[in-house]
């Protein structure tokens, strides 16, 4: 009785006392979000800080949230959580902050454009009304092209963020 | 060493030790089992309200907003923005107020945490680095719990009777859900 009692005690100090190596912190490149959205932007990677205003945040996990610009609604970025961040409460939504983490690269090229038009005609064929989201939708995929066209690239990098830190400005 | 004996004793120390990790994945479980049908986290309240007048972008300044936070008694203003060009969105402390500025329709959305699960919930989804260590530690306890119990009991109510044939049953269970539901 006595050994097993000292050996979940000595467990959980085992568990308790392993504080994680702290690494040197890398330098922290802040961008707007202007650049991070812009099509010649390009990422070499590291840690980057970004501001905007807290758009949304996901009431079901907390896990994941929009961050933007206020005066430009197309200017927004989606913000994941890391092992360093549990979850973004809900009362962060209409705050200022400032996000500090890493770029994830997702490649947008003419094959994605397309299968996106596909399905929002197919959408669109099921509904029974005519909608102005159908053509809203449209518009924007075809500007998609555009700029796909118009990238040296092939293709236009969207990025998401996985947070290490934010605080409220 | 008598084996059965620390088998006992491990398992029911490992089972008083896990007593409120157990609560908190089998609450949250159910809580977040039914993720469709509700949300887990947070107690939403919706409420329409109309505008006495129809409104366009420009005529939109701080006074106006105030203006409409007034008309519902509201004044915990953070900031508001544009989604769309008809659309207005105001923040206020716990919650927002969106306008179709077009129609003059507006809704009001309250958002408090829902008591007692919004913590757990919390637990649940792995908050952070040391939790992960931890909830790790239950997990090979509860492997072992689930090991352990069916050497509990020797005879016919143990592993030679009773205990074999729930334990199948136990098992086959998810075996069939798997291969015929999903």
């Amino acid at each position: 009785m006595k050994k097993s009692l000292i050996l979940l005690v000595a467990m959980v100090f085992a568990l308790f006392s392993c504080k994680q190596a702290e690494k040197p912190a890398d330098e922290i490149q802040k961008l707007t979000l202007e650049q991070v959205l812009s099509d010649n932007f390009e990422y070499k990677g590291g840690q980057v800080e970004l501001e905007g205003l807290v758009l949304h945040v996901c009431a079901h996990s907390g896990k994941k949230m929009f961050i933007g610009n206020p005066d430009n609604p197309e200017q927004k970025i989606q913000i994941f959580t890391s092992d360093n961040i549990s979850s973004f409460p809900k009362d962060l939504e209409g705050v200022k902050v400032s996000v500090v983490g890493t770029l994830e690269e997702e490649k947008l090229d003419m094959e994605y454009a397309n299968k996106l038009e596909e399905e929002i005609k197919a959408e669109e064929k099921e509904s029974s009304d005519h909608s102005c989201e159908f053509e809203e939708s449209m518009k924007k995929v075809e500007n998609l092209k555009q700029r796909i066209q118009n990238s040296p690239k092939g293709y236009i990098s969207k990025y998401t963020m996985k947070a290490t830190s934010f605080k409220k400005l | 060493m008598n084996l059965y004996k620390l088998n006992r004793t491990l398992h029911r120390d490992l089972g008083y030790f896990f007593i409120g990790m157990t609560l908190i994945y089998a609450i949250s479980g159910i809580a977040i089992n039914h993720i469709k049908d509700w949300n887990p986290n947070y107690i939403i309240r919706k409420e329409a309200f109309q505008l006495n007048e129809i409104l366009s972008h420009n005529q939109i300044d701080q006074q106006k907003v105030s203006e409409i936070l007034r008309s519902i008694n509201v004044d915990s203003y953070k900031s508001h923005y544009f989604p769309k060009s008809n659309i207005l969105k105001i923040f206020i402390d716990g919650g927002s107020v969106t306008c179709e500025l077009n129609t003059g329709y507006c809704e009001i959305e309250t958002i408090k945490r829902r008591p007692l699960f919004y913590h757990l919930n919390k637990m649940h989804y792995n908050p952070g680095i040391i939790w992960t260590y931890f909830s790790d530690f239950y997990c090979v306890a509860l492997a072992f719990l689930a090991i352990s119990g069916l050497f509990i009991i020797k005879g016919k109510n143990g592993l030679k009777w009773r205990g074999a044939i729930l334990g199948i049953i136990g098992v086959i269970i998810p075996i069939l859900i798997l291969l015929l539901y999903l």
